[in-house]
């Protein structure tokens, strides 16, 4: 198996543990993975870091790029920015026993994002109380929290970036927050600091990645909950089971305050819970946000304000790299909700001044996003869709994958893009190994041996001139062509367009002679070339040039 | 010049898949990357086509042809036609039913929306001879393209 | 040649139409695509195709043609059937391949549609 290079900055692909299923070709949902030699995959195209690959692979094959967890704080200071769906991945313990065992575990600093969510809600309230009046964003606005539904959006409805709300998401003021207040100190003292992220999703690996860091000196380190949980359950249940207080240095006030709004953040439904407007939405599920999106993008739910989405099914609980049953998780939430109650501790009016400062601005402008993941692929012509529709008609339709894209017409697409050929479709390629059986004359003839006889331009392929000639077959359905012509014969047709050297290659035809005086295309007479195929052309008509070819023995069965 | 043609079947009451059609043109245009403006307009036309027809009974089809210069497209069904083509223009006007309204639907917005966004429209129908809709927009000198 | 013989040559079938097997055949069409068939003089030709659709039954008619065989042993549903019986075009369904079967009819001295041979 050749090495293959891994374009994604999120999942990573093991080819030892593949099994060749491809279901995770036709989970993607920018369709950027594909297939090759039945067993190779990759990702070809703009990986948005969604992590369905990474769920629905049966063999486990596919997984986060991810650091190791052995060495926490051995030689620097790890400071770990905590994702509330780890509270919801241990029913009936409580969040700061849950920090303390981080904090046991290496971490010399747990910030909880309790106190981000309240700054993102109060800021939050505020653009939409300001946006009522102004009306300059474009209703409905889409919450930005997640970053795999932003960076789809950039993908695939980059029209809709204006309607994402332009704040800082929680994670984000976080880790702003953490590299303002918190390194400095370490920097001073001259200690090496590296941030974990700790996340249900992959959306933030490999921070190698082109898009990330613009200060190298910070390391930062993302994990998966999975990846800590083993360790980290072991620690609560030493804290659990402890009599004494274990000496506990914590010098931030959001090292361990978790609310239970912030529990509440972890289910699809959390965030505008508790915030103060009426026609709001949430969303769960990657298919589901794709079909908001695609009718926000027609134009409905202008009545709507906010619609939170969440590409992973019941909100960040339901995470690929979570470590606990999504509806478990979901009821500790619902809990802790009862528990903690939904109080806010911040004041309005001091989020209010930090907003009039400009302090919640997102970073990253539409023209940023579409950069890092729009589409990188050259815009359609008319034309080419036409080659796509044709194609498609040559094919199953039954959207197999096992040609290694995810769907015949995404396949048609990529044999137009010249990224694939119409032999790479398992069904094609089986159909032309049937052989014909009828009894033929030996004939030695070649295709040259025709040229001459039948007095025929060749308009292509001219190095194929030696080609024997064994049968002779006429039509223009192309798809009944694919299916019945036999090897080694010349055949007649009045079509055209490039598809035919295709059809021509798959049943390994001696030649095509083009009818009638038609004229094919430039693109096919290229591909001719390149394939080896002679291409001939007649101003007699099928019937004439059939006629002649069967008096001079081509096609005649032993019986005639 | 080269022209794409395209055609898909509507069918009557089923309210899951329809609009459906209509998405599938959106995605092609926004892959020619046409105009995002004219985009929605087009899309508008044919969601807003495509729900009279499910909701009305009868099946339908909803067809296009788009060239450089421009795209038609029609809607056309064998339901129970519109016995009043001029008053059904009117916004506001409605001839949903009650079932239709608790979907969200037959806010009388349809054909007026349509004519709104469509540079050209022609409707033909009779009582119980079905309707016909002809739509055109055109595409700018540049092509559509952003 | 009457199109009984074209019905011996190729080992037909006859479909419909076997009232109208003395009918006399002098040129021959073959063609999978309607828009070629208009594009000829097909007027009291033969035409061999893969096709078996109700257009081709429709091109027929528009264009004049003496009777249809359907080769490689196609037959047409019955509503193509039903509308070439109305029509009064003979409908034949012959076991070879296209081109085996313009190879025989060929041998037969029919012509083109243009004449020629």
């Amino acid at each position: 198996m050749t090495d293959i290079q891994q374009i994604a900055c999120f999942v990573h692909f093991d080819k030892s543990l593949c099994n060749g299923h491809a279901t995770c070709i036709r989970a993607c949902p920018t369709k950027a993975i594909r297939m090759i030699d039945k067993r190779t995959v990759s990702v070809v195209g703009q990986c948005i870091g969604c992590g369905e690959c990474i769920r629905v692979c049966g063999a486990g094959a596919v997984r986060a790029t991810a650091a190791e967890t052995g060495s926490v704080g051995r030689d620097h200071v790890a400071i770990a920015l905590v994702s509330p769906v780890l509270y919801a991945q241990f029913p009936g313990v409580m969040p700061k026993d849950i920090l303390m065992g981080l904090r046991q575990m290496g971490f010399r600093h747990t910030i909880d994002m309790s106190y981000f969510l309240e700054i993102f809600h109060y800021a939050t309230e505020e653009f939409i109380d300001r946006n009522r009046e102004s009306n300059k964003a474009p209703w409905p606005l889409i919450s930005p929290v997640c970053p795999v539904v932003v960076r789809l959006i950039a993908n695939q409805f980059p029209s809709l970036l204006p309607h994402v709300l332009p704040v800082l998401r929680p994670a984000a003021l976080m880790a702003r927050e953490v590299k303002r207040r918190i390194i400095p100190y370490y920097h001073d003292s001259g200690d090496a600091v590296a941030l974990y992220y700790i996340n249900p999703c992959p959306t933030k690996m490999n921070p190698n990645c082109r898009n990330s860091q613009k200060q190298p000196d910070i390391h930062e380190v993302a994990l998966g909950i999975n990846d800590i949980f083993p360790q980290l359950a072991g620690h609560i249940e030493q804290i659990k089971n402890s009599d004494a207080i274990p000496f506990d240095q914590t010098r931030y006030e959001y090292e361990t305050c978790a609310t239970g709004n912030a529990s509440m953040w972890a289910m699809s439904g959390g965030e505008i819970a508790e915030m103060d407007f009426d026609r709001s939405l949430a969303v769960s599920g990657l298919e589901e946000t794709i079909t908001y999106l695609q009718k926000i993008e027609m134009g409905l739910f202008k009545d709507i304000e906010y619609i939170e989405f969440r590409t992973c099914r019941e909100g960040c609980l339901g995470g690929v790299l979570t470590a606990v049953d999504k509806y478990l998780a979901k009821s500790a939430v619902q809990k802790m909700i009862k528990l903690f109650g939904l109080g806010r501790r911040l004041t309005r009016e001091n989020i209010l001044r930090m907003y009039e400062k400009g302090q919640f601005q997102t970073e990253k402008s539409p023209a940023k996003l579409i950069d890092l993941y729009g589409t990188k692929k050259a815009a359609l012509s008319l034309e080419s869709l036409q080659e796509i529709e044709e194609t498609m008609e040559l094919l199953r339709g039954t959207d197999c994958a096992a040609c290694g894209a995810p769907d015949c017409r995404t396949f048609a697409e990529d044999i137009v893009r010249g990224t694939a050929r119409l032999q790479d479709c398992l069904w094609i390629s089986a159909h032309s190994t049937i052989k014909s059986k009828r009894n033929k004359r030996e004939i030695t003839m070649t295709v040259k041996d025709l040229v001459e006889r039948l007095g025929l331009q060749v308009v292509a392929g001219d190095k194929g001139l030696d080609r024997r000639v064994e049968d002779g077959y006429c039509g223009d359905l192309l798809s009944e062509i694919m299916g019945n012509a036999p090897a080694g014969c010349v055949w007649l047709t009045i079509q055209g367009h490039q598809n035919i050297v295709a059809v021509a290659v798959l049943r390994d035809m001696a030649a095509i002679i083009v009818t009638g005086g038609h004229t094919p295309d430039e693109e096919t007479l290229q591909k001719a070339n390149q394939e080896g195929i002679p291409i001939l052309r007649g101003s007699e008509s099928a019937f004439q040039l059939a006629g002649r070819l069967f008096s001079m023995g081509v096609g005649k069965s032993l019986e005639e | 010049m080269t022209t794409l043609k395209k055609s898909y079947h509507i069918k009557s009451r089923d309210f899951i898949r329809a609009g459906e059609a209509s998405i599938q043109i959106q995605t092609l245009l926004k892959s020619l990357n046409f105009n995002p403006k004219l985009i929605r307009r087009v899309a508008i036309c044919g969601y807003e086509g495509e729900m009279n027809v499910v909701m009305h009974g009868g099946d339908g089809s909803l067809s296009f042809a788009i060239n450089a210069d421009e795209m038609i497209m029609e809607i056309s069904d064998d339901g129970p036609g519109i016995p009043d083509i001029e008053k059904a223009m009117q916004s506001g006007f409605s001839t949903a039913s009650d079932e239709h309204r608790e979907m969200g639907f037959g806010a009388g917005m349809g054909l007026p929306n349509m004519k709104k966004n469509a540079d050209d429209i022609i409707v033909e129908s009779e009582k119980g001879q079905g309707t016909r809709v002809r739509m055109v927009f055109f595409i700018d000198k540049g092509g559509g393209v952003r | 040649m009457k199109l009984s013989e074209i019905v011996d040559a190729l080992e037909a079938a006859v479909i419909c139409g076997n009232n109208h097997l003395s009918k006399e055949i002098t040129t021959c069409g073959a063609s999978d695509l309607m828009s070629d068939i208009l594009a000829g003089l097909s007027e009291g030709c033969i035409l061999l195709t893969g096709l078996t659709t109700v257009q081709v039954v429709r091109t027929a008619m528009v264009a004049g043609v003496g009777a249809v065989v359907f080769v490689r042993g196609k037959k047409p549903p019955q509503e193509v059937i039903d509308l070439a019986r109305e029509q009064e075009l003979p409908l034949i369904s012959s076991p070879y391949s296209m081109f085996v079967s313009c190879g025989r009819l060929h041998k037969c001295n029919l012509t083109g549609l243009d004449g020629r041979r």
